[in-house]
């Protein structure tokens, strides 16, 4: 009688051990897979910080070039209120078509291409979109090796238990990687 | 039946080195090369005098063990299709320039059949060497770089760094282009002087001319050898990691 009452309590133990340990690793992968999104986010804030700078500084030469200004504004705004990946990727497709834009009406300004601070400042936004794409890349490394942690067997059967569910990847649309054409209509 | 038997074990095959490779796999598809037992210069593509290597060496070695900061320097022949940013990044990842904690490594890549220079700085130093000021530092150099003067560019882009690391803002200062209404006023007044002595028949002044102030890159005296805590000799990464921070340019 005894006996089996200890081993009930046993086994319980053991399950709940292991019950414990999933779920707190599970935990810890899910706040390794935030942190990096985290990254990715301070990034884009970086650049949406950068954009009123550089579009200043290029109005000061082209004035006229209202539409482009609007749009490089409106895929900001946009840009601020994308959460998901998909959204941040469609976001950033159209932000980085509008600015795009913005560099090829800057060409024309031959003055403005040689001034130091609007150079900087193309730096500074060359160097964010790279820093984002690393963001990304890590992001997504974290989450293949979580989305493959939290499907793999045994974890799968905790991961269903506790509702862990798997995240969504930065896909990169094709249309975001090619190079936008230009028209001056 | 066999078919897809073979198709699991490739799938495992895969996976298992989607494992391996799941370590610091970030970015180059390329290969990157193993750094040579010096370090702080690797010279893969052959274009660094001798002088330039161990000034490179001495100063980044004496940094390194100053404040852990590892400034490296590598010239490969070609990309080989890599973006430079990638490559960079792979690269600065893999050696682990800089400390563990400190995250304070900055590579300086030159790609010479691609005609690419990237500055890769480290977490721990994008204060420091921001992305603006690398792409001054690179565009300040391109003139040499484009005269296929890899010597004297990276040498150039070598020591704006390290006089920016040792004195933050030093930079700005040495290439402002505002006018110095100081020395300005001075000539003048040197002018007038001499304007005057020359009407009075007199003697002209001695004129004084304002030499460009030379920075000492070196911390202090290097002292030969080695410090202890260095296995085989060479150095190596501290573990210090890289989040595409910097600037590139084409020369």
């Amino acid at each position: 009688m005894k006996k089996s009452v200890w081993i009930i309590i046993a086994v319980i133990a053991v399950v709940v051990l292991l019950c414990v340990g999933q779920y707190n690793s599970l935990v810890s992968g899910q706040e390794n897979v935030e942190s990096e999104m985290a990254n990715v986010q301070v990034q884009l804030q970086r650049r949406s910080d950068l954009i009123p700078n550089l579009v200043n500084t290029v109005k000061g030469y082209a004035k006229h070039e209202t539409e482009v200004y609007d749009a490089v504004s409106d895929a900001r705004a946009k840009m601020a209120g994308a959460q998901t990946p998909d959204e941040i990727v469609e976001a950033d497709g159209e932000l980085t078509q509008a600015l795009s834009r913005l560099f090829a009406v800057a060409e024309a300004y031959p003055q403005l291409n040689s001034n130091e601070n609007y150079l900087e400042l193309q730096d500074q936004l060359e160097g964010t979109e790279n820093r984002i794409s690393t963001a990304r890349r890590d992001y997504n490394e974290t989450v293949r090796k979580y989305n493959t942690k939290i499907r793999s067997f045994p974890t799968s059967i905790f991961a269903n238990i506790f509702g862990f569910e798997k995240y969504e990847l930065f896909q990169a649309t094709e249309s975001a990687q090619e190079v936008p054409e230009v028209n001056f209509d | 039946m066999r078919s897809s038997r073979r198709r699991i074990m490739s799938w495992i095959c895969l996976a298992l080195a989607d494992l391996m490779l799941a370590g610091g796999s970030v970015g180059a598809k390329t290969a990157i090369p193993a750094p040579t037992s010096q370090f702080f210069v690797n010279d893969f593509a052959g274009v660094l005098s001798e002088q330039t290597e161990s000034h490179i060496q001495e100063t980044s070695e004496s940094y390194s063990k100053a404040n852990e900061t590892q400034i490296v320097v590598t010239t490969i022949p070609s990309l080989d299709g890599e973006s430079i940013e990638d490559y960079a990044l792979a690269m600065g990842r893999q050696w682990g320039i800089g400390g563990e904690e400190e995250n304070n490594g900055l590579l300086i890549l030159l790609a010479v059949e691609d005609r690419e220079i990237r500055i890769e700085v480290g977490y721990g130093l994008e204060g420091t060497i921001t992305d603006g000021l690398s792409g001054r530092i690179i565009r300040g150099a391109s003139d040499l770089l484009g005269k296929d003067d890899y010597d004297a560019g990276i040498t150039q882009i070598y020591d704006d760094v390290v006089g920016e690391l040792e004195e933050p803002g030093s930079y700005e200062e040495e290439h402002d282009d505002s006018v110095n209404w100081l020395a300005v006023i001075l000539l003048v007044a040197l002018f007038l002087l001499f304007a005057y002595g020359v009407s009075h028949r007199g003697r002209g002044g001695p004129g004084g001319t304002a030499g460009r102030r030379y920075r000492g890159y070196y911390g202090g005296p290097y002292g030969g050898g080695m410090s202890g805590g260095m296995s085989g000799g060479g150095f190596s990464g501290g573990g210090g990691s890289f989040g595409g921070g910097g600037a590139s340019g084409k020369f």
